[in-house]
C-alpha cells in the first residue's frame, strides 16, 4: 500500500502543542488532591487525508487521552485541536455536531461501546438520527448498507448486542462509526478484546474501509506487528511525550529512539525460537505521576547521560540522508545512528553514567 | 511433552501425566465438555506451551491439575497424576497440601490474584508458612530470599508495600515469588504476561526462564499468543473447542505446523518484516461448544475439510518423530 506523500493540502487534523494533566484524588468531600498525571505533555502531529497514523506505547503513555482531547470528550489544559482547519475547541452547535459527524471512534471493548437494550440496527442508526439524516426509510436502508459492508447480515438487525460475538460486536461499532461517512476514524485498540483468529478479520476488514473510502485514521495500539500492516506514519509515545515520528517504513528498518527499538526488538516472535536472556529492556514503566526528571526514557536507557537526567530533548529532524526532510523526527539527545557511529565521541555504549 | 521428543532427563518419570481428561459443565442447554478427552504429559524442567482461544478448555485443563475446576464444572472422566500421585484420586480436603507444594499457579492479572489488605512481602511468607511450618522470623526470610531471586530490587522495602505500591510488571515478579516459594515441580502460568505491557512481558517471560533454570521446575505456559509460547516452549500444544489438535516440540511445529488450524492461526498473525496486502484469515468464529460441528471440530472453518470430516472426529495420531496432529489431511512423514 502507497504512503500518501507530501500532500499539498493541509492536513486534515493537525493537533499543537496538547497538554492534559488529571488531578487525582480530591473529589470527595475530604479528600485532598494527591497528585497530578502529566498525561500529555505537548503532543504535536498531524494526519492528511486519508492517512493512517498510528500512536503506539505502553499503558499510561498518554495515547488514550490524546485520542480523547481530538474526539473533545476531554478539554486539553492548553494545546490546539485544529480539525478541518477548525478549532475544535471553540466550534459550537452546528459547527460542532458537524465536526463530531465527520470525526468518529471505535472502543477497545465492544461489549461496554454497544447499549445492551438496543436492537443493532438502533444502535448502528442512532447517529444518523442524532444527525438527523434523512427519513426513517432512508436511515434504515442506509443501515443495512453498512451493514453489509462490514460483513454483517442485515437480516439481523433486530438482534440485540449480546446474541452476537466479540468479532461481530466490533463489526457493529465499526458500522455505527461508519454509517456517518466520517473523514476520520479514531480507533483505541480495536482488536486488543478480540481472539486471534478474529483480529486478522477485523484488520482486513478495516483496511478495506480505509482503502474503498480514503478515509484517515488515528490507530491506537501497543502492537508494532498490526502498526507495520496498517500504518502510513508511526508516533511513538512515551510518558506524554511522543519521542518518535517516522514514516512506517523508516520506523522500523532505522528507529532512532533506544526506547522504538526497545519497543521493537519486545515483540515476540512466533517460530522465532527462544528468547535470549537479557535482552529486555530493564526497568519498569514509569509511574505518569512522578515522571523521572529530564527524558522519561532515561531510567531504563542504556544510552543515558547526565544531559538526559536533566533536560527533555526537543523533537528534531532526524539528521542525515533517509527519508523528506520533516517526516522523521525524534526527542532523543542521543539517538541511534543509521548503520555504524560516525565519529567517536557518541554517547559512551553501554551502562548508564551515576 | 510425552512421546519421543527426548528430554535432557527423560530417563525420569513426568512431572505431569494427563489422561483422558475430560471436564463437564452442566447448562440449561445440556452438558458442555470444556476438555473432551485429552492426554498429556511434562517432563521435569521442560516447558510445554498450551495455545487456543478462548473458550478452547486450556484455562478449565489447568485448573483441573489443581482439582480447582470452578462449580457446577468437574472433572467427569480420565486420570491426572503428579509424578505418581493421583490427583483425580484424592480427597477434596487433601488437595490443598499439593497446591503450593507440588505445583503452583499464576494468573493473568496480578493485581487480582493478590490480597489488597496484607504487605505482599506478608503473602509471600503465608504461601511458605502454609507448607514449611516454622517460626516466623524463618518465614519472613524465606519471603525475602524469594523477593531478591525474582530479582526485585530493595526487597526489604519492597516486603512491605502493598499491592497497589507495586506496577504491573512487579507485582507479576512478586506472584511468582509466591508461587516458587515452596518449590513447586510444576508451575502452571495461565496467560501470566497478558496483562503486562510488551517491554514488561519480555522482562517476565526471561524472569520464567531464569527461574526454570535455578529451581528445575516444568511450566505448563497457557497463552493465545503464539510468539510468546515461541519464546518460551520447548514442547508445543494447541487446543480447540476441547481437543488437543496438535502437539510437538517447539521447533517442529514452529517449522511445519501440520494441523490446518495451527498453520491459520500462524499466518493470521500480523508479524514485522513479511508485509502481506491482506492478512490471510480463519473464517467463523470461535466456536461455540454447545454447538460444535459433527466430525472434527474444525471442519466449519477449514479450508480442507470434506464429507469425511463433517462425520468423524480424527484421533491424535502420531505423523513422525513425535509430531502429533488430529486431522484427516494432515500429511504423514514419508516412512
Amino acid at each position: 500500500m502507497s504512503a500518501p506523500e507530501h500532500r499539498a493540502t493541509e492536513p486534515l487534523l493537525e493537533v499543537r502543542d496538547l497538554v492534559k494533566h488529571f488531578t487525582i484524588g480530591g473529589k470527595g468531600m475530604f479528600a485532598r488532591a494527591s497528585g497530578r498525571v502529566q498525561a500529555l505533555n505537548g503532543v504535536s502531529f498531524t494526519i492528511g487525508p486519508g492517512e493512517t497514523l498510528a500512536l503506539v506505547g505502553e499503558s499510561g503513555c498518554g495515547k488514550t487521552t490524546a485520542a480523547r482531547v481530538i474526539a473533545r470528550l476531554y478539554r486539553p489544559d492548553s494545546g490546539v485541536v485544529r480539525f478541518k482547519g477548525m478549532d475544535m475547541a471553540t466550534l459550537k452547535g452546528g459547527k460542532l455536531k458537524s465536526a463530531r459527524r465527520a470525526l468518529q471512534m471505535v472502543f477497545q471493548d465492544p461489549y461496554g461501546s454497544l447499549n445492551p437494550r438496543l436492537p443493532i440496527g438502533a444502535v448502528i442508526g442512532e447517529p444518523l438520527k442524532i444527525h438527523g439524516v434523512g427519513r426513517a426509510a432512508e436511515r434504515r436502508q442506509r443501515v443495512a448498507d453498512v451493514m453489509v459492508q462490514v460483513g454483517l447480515n442485515p437480516g439481523d438487525a433486530d438482534r440485540y448486542p449480546h446474541q452476537f460475538s466479540g468479532g461481530q460486536r466490533q463489526r457493529i461499532a465499526i458500522a455505527r462509526a461508519l454509517v456517518l461517512e466520517p473523514e476520520l476514524i479514531i480507533a483505541d485498540e480495536p482488536l486488543s478484546a478480540l481472539d486471534v483468529s478474529i483480529q486478522s478479520q477485523i484488520l482486513n476488514l478495516l483496511k478495506d474501509i480505509q482503502e474503498d473510502r480514503g478515509l484517515a485514521f488515528l490507530f491506537i495500539t501497543h502492537d508494532l506487528a498490526v502498526v507495520n500492516y496498517f500504518a502510513d506514519r508511526v508516533a511513538v509515545m512515551y510518558l506524554g511525550h511522543i519521542v518518535e515520528i517516522a514514516p512506517r517504513a523508516a520506523l522500523f528498518a532505522a528507529p532512532r529512539h533506544p526506547y522504538s527499538q526497545a519497543l521493537i526488538d519486545a515483540i515476540p516472535v512466533p517460530g522465532g525460537g527462544k528468547r535470549r536472556l537479557g535482552t529486555a529492556t530493564a526497568g519498569d514503566v514509569p509511574n505518569p505521576t512522578s515522571p523521572p526528571s529530564g527524558c522519561p526514557f532515561h531510567p531504563r536507557c542504556a544510552r543515558a547521560t547526565g544531559t538526559c537526567r536533566e533536560t527533555m530533548p526537543a523533537l528534531v529532524d532526524v539528521p542525515g540522508p533517509g527519508p523528506g526532510q520533516g517526516e522523521h523526527k525524534v526527542a532523543c539527545h542521543h539517538p541511534l545512528e543509521d548503520g555504524p557511529l560516525e565519529d567517536g565521541a557518541g554517547p559512551a555504549a553501554g551502562a548508564p553514567q551515576p | 511433552m510425552s512421546s519421543a521428543s527426548a528430554a535432557p532427563n527423560s530417563a525420569s518419570a513426568p512431572v505431569l501425566t494427563v489422561r483422558d481428561l475430560e471436564v463437564t459443565f452442566p447448562t440449561p442447554q445440556g452438558p458442555l465438555r470444556a476438555v473432551a478427552g485429552i492426554s498429556y504429559s511434562i517432563d521435569p524442567g521442560r516447558t510445554l506451551g498450551v495455545v487456543g482461544e478462548s473458550g478452547c478448555g486450556k484455562s478449565v485443563s489447568a485448573l483441573a491439575v489443581l482439582g480447582l475446576v470452578p462449580p457446577p464444572g468437574r472433572v467427569t472422566g480420565g486420570t491426572i497424576w503428579l509424578g505418581a500421585l493421583e490427583v483425580t484420586a484424592m480427597d477434596e480436603d487433601a488437595l490443598p497440601a499439593i497446591r503450593g507444594e507440588r505445583v503452583s499457579m499464576i494468573f493473568q492479572e496480578p493485581m487480582t490474584a493478590l490480597n489488597p489488605v496484607l504487605s505482599v512481602g506478608e503473602q509471600i511468607a503465608e504461601a511458605w508458612t502454609l507448607h514449611r511450618a516454622g517460626p516466623a522470623a524463618d518465614a519472613r526470610e524465606a519471603a525475602l530470599t524469594m523477593l531478591e531471586r525474582v530479582r526485585i530490587p530493595n526487597p526489604v522495602e519492597r516486603y512491605a508495600n502493598y499491592p497497589h505500591q507495586m506496577s504491573g510488571g512487579m507485582r507479576q515478579r512478586a506472584i511468582i515469588a509466591m508461587a516458587l516459594a515452596c518449590g513447586p515441580e510444576l508451575l502452571i502460568a495461565d496467560e501470566p504476561t497478558t496483562a503486562l505491557d510488551v517491554t514488561i512481558q519480555a522482562q517476565i517471560i526471561e524472569l520464567m526462564m531464569e527461574m526454570q533454570a535455578e529451581f528445575g521446575m516444568a511450566i505448563q505456559f497457557i497463552s493465545h499468543n503464539l510468539g510468546v509460547v515461541s519464546e518460551i516452549a520447548d514442547d508445543v500444544m494447541v487446543m480447540y473447542g476441547g481437543h488437543i489438535v496438535e502437539m510437538a516440540t517447539a521447533e517442529q511445529i514452529f517449522s511445519n505446523p501440520r494441523h490446518p488450524y495451527t498453520r491459520a492461526l500462524m499466518e493470521t498473525v500480523p508479524r514485522l518484516g513479511a508485509r502481506a496486502r491482506r492478512l490471510p484469515t480463519i473464517p467463523g468464529t470461535v466456536p461455540d461448544i454447545l454447538d460444535l460441528p459433527p466430525g472434527c471440530a474444525f471442519s466449519d472453518r477449514c479450508p480442507l475439510a470434506d464429507e469425511n470430516c463433517r462425520q468423524a472426529a480424527p484421533a491424535l495420531e502420531d505423523l513422525g518423530g513425535g509430531h502429533l496432529a488430529a486431522c484427516f489431511k494432515a500429511p504423514k512423514d514419508s516412512p
